[in-house]
């Protein structure tokens, strides 16, 4: 029944502009990008096809119904982002199968987590540590196995449940945090940043994200670790937990050379990025080190192809597409002319609030690519500098910490049973709050500087 | 005596005494049916990961850890209600959810399903789900969930 209304009211989106005017302001040509754009808000938010599909809907619907031309549609998909990601998701993969990220791990947590709250902590420090290298979704999906390990080992003990939740809750969160310090934590900033340059011809540095991000990371970390001191149980029993740690880094053996030549590539890799970012290319950078990676034989193809679900570089590269088709029909503009902003910072304190509300509810690189579009054209027009939009909605819609369904990271750590839809809600609106805060603050007092 | 008419599903081996307490004052010694559906766990596991870019390696990774957990959770769950209910009649299986399902009520006259679950986020429930509102309408058999 719900497909069926999703369906209906899609198909009556698609018929508004061949069956009324097109609103005052607004030519035929914006009017049907216009519909485009809501159907592709409605599918995203409904999730009434995957995801990569509705991406498909906006470059097949474009050219079809006239409004721009086939070959300028599939140029735009071809764009840096999309090559970046590409180059990110497979030096991660590397990563994962040569045991380097597990390695890594389980050599930090036997390390640093010997007591119940160093061992919660550590594992908020060391998933938002490796979501600055990798995305966070699969920082989740390597803790996890971790989790339940340590956590299996509390299932008979008295009381032990509040521990196994914040055992569950702080991964989680250091996932989600630590996702927003680079590009490589997810695809929402690298996609911010081709839209940056699309609209403006601006780009940010590698490094110049991480200086912007840092004081909103460092904060979130700061109060979580606020939350994990006060509530984390001290006093559970964690001696078998520690033990198959133990095992489990014994069983690892010695570090391998594959482990240590992709070592070598990835510290090289982002040695370059931050130093040579700008002026080789980011997605440059990423697709040599991919060469270099398959050149010694660290990963195979058929390793590569099982790790990356390649529908979301057709979802990236569609939602460019989406954002530029809008800018270019002159739909932002449009919308633009109906904002009445007389306060740029009331402006920006909205779409913060509105990037922080959607992200729980949807793909956070889906509210990347809806809302930025009109975000960038109608800022610009107030005089904001572009950098500090793209800074706002990127790292908002990063900031899911509520809702299962609006990050894996948060799906794969429920799957635990440790914590239910409760517990990552009420946790969930703190620190979703304190994001918001730390961003306007950020905005007000510090990105000022940089930009 | 066994009641073969009612059975009890348990699906997520949540160690919930209030609820099981309910169940066993309510119903008169049904059989629990602790079942661990591998196909529905992959399921699950594509569903936990598909906003993001990880691929089917993580399916498998995710699916073999949360198998592996539910068996260990399922013992703890068997030791858990033999200590609320000594004589308890379990029955552990492992395999397709909807074929069990089918062949006790083919053999055992099964007349109601009994689900204790608990409320949030469950896409294992989310796909269970439509199997038992299918076998309900096929086999006219009453599916009721209690959390």
């Amino acid at each position: 029944m719900k497909r069926k209304i999703i369906f209906l009211v899609s198909i009556l989106l698609f018929l508004l502009p061949f069956i009324t005017q097109p609103p005052e302001g607004l030519s035929r040509e914006a009017y049907k990008a216009l519909s485009i754009f809501l159907v592709s808000l409605l599918w995203w938010a409904t999730k009434f096809v995957p995801l990569m599909i509705t991406s498909l809907l906006g470059i097949i619907a474009f050219p079809l119904l006239g409004i721009m031309s086939t070959s300028s549609i599939y140029s735009k998909f071809g764009n840096t982002a999309v090559f970046f990601i590409l180059g990110s998701l497979i030096i991660a993969s590397a990563m994962n199968r040569s045991g380097l990220s597990r390695r890594i791990a389980l050599r930090f947590l036997r390390y640093f987590g010997k007591t119940p709250l160093s061992l919660i902590l550590s594992l908020l420090y060391l998933a938002a540590f490796f979501s600055v290298f990798t995305s966070g979704h699969a920082v989740a999906a390597i803790l996890m196995p971790i989790v339940l390990e340590i956590g299996s080992s509390l299932y008979e003990q008295e009381g032990s449940e509040t521990y196994l939740k914040f055992l569950a809750l702080a991964p989680m969160w250091g996932a989600i945090i630590g996702s927003n310090t680079s590009f490589l934590g997810g695809a929402r900033a690298p996609l911010g940043i081709e839209m940056l340059k699309n609209f403006t011809g601006k780009e940010i540095s590698f490094s110049k994200w991480i200086l912007s991000s840092f004081p909103v990371v460092v904060g979130l970390i700061l109060i979580s670790t606020i939350i994990l001191i006060k509530l984390t149980p001290k006093t559970i029993d964690i001696s078998k937990g520690l033990e198959i740690l133990k095992i489990k880094n014994e069983e690892l053996g010695k570090f391998t050379k594959r482990e240590k030549y992709i070592s070598l590539i990835v510290i090289i890799t982002i040695f370059a990025w931050i130093f040579f970012g700008t002026s080789l290319g980011i997605a440059n950078i990423a697709i040599a080190s991919v060469i270099i990676l398959f050149i010694f034989n660290l990963i195979s193809w058929n390793e590569v192809e099982k790790d990356v679900n390649w529908g979301v570089i057709l979802m990236y590269g569609g939602a460019i597409v989406l954002g530029s088709a809008l800018a270019d029909t002159g739909v932002t503009n449009w919308l633009m002319s109906k904002l009445n902003i007389s306060n740029s910072i009331l402006f920006v304190i909205i779409i913060i609030f509105i990037s922080t509300l959607l992200t729980e509810f949807m793909s956070n690189t889906a509210v990347v690519a809806l809302i930025l579009p009109v975000v960038l054209s109608t800022g610009i027009i107030a005089n904001i500098k572009p950098e500090l939009l793209v800074l706002s909605v990127v790292l908002s819609a990063g900031n899911a910490f509520t809702m299962p369904m609006s990050t894996p990271a948060i799906a794969i750590m429920s799957s635990t049973n440790y914590i239910s839809t409760s517990d990552t809600f009420k946790f969930g609106i703190i620190l979703n709050l304190s994001a918001i805060a730390l961003t306007i603050l950020i905005y007000l007092f510090y990105w000022p500087l940089l930009y | 005596m066994e009641n073969e008419n009612t059975i009890v599903l348990i699906l997520d081996m949540k160690k919930d005494k209030k609820l099981l307490k309910k169940i066993i004052k309510k119903y008169d010694n049904p059989t629990f049916y602790l079942v661990i559906d591998e196909n529905i766990i992959s399921l699950a596991a594509e569903i936990l990961i598909s906003n993001g870019w990880l691929g089917s390696s993580t399916v498998d990774t995710l699916k073999n850890v949360l198998i592996n957990n539910l068996k260990q959770l399922r013992e703890i769950w068997i030791k858990f209600a033999k200590s609320i209910k000594p004589n308890i009649v379990l029955k552990e299986a492992d395999g397709n959810i909807k074929k069990i399902l089918e062949e006790k009520i083919a053999t055992e006259r099964i007349k109601e399903i009994i689900v204790p679950l608990s409320k949030g986020y469950n896409p294992y429930w989310n796909i269970v789900k439509h199997i038992l509102e299918e076998i309900s309408k096929r086999y006219k058999v009453k599916v009721t969930i209690i959390s």
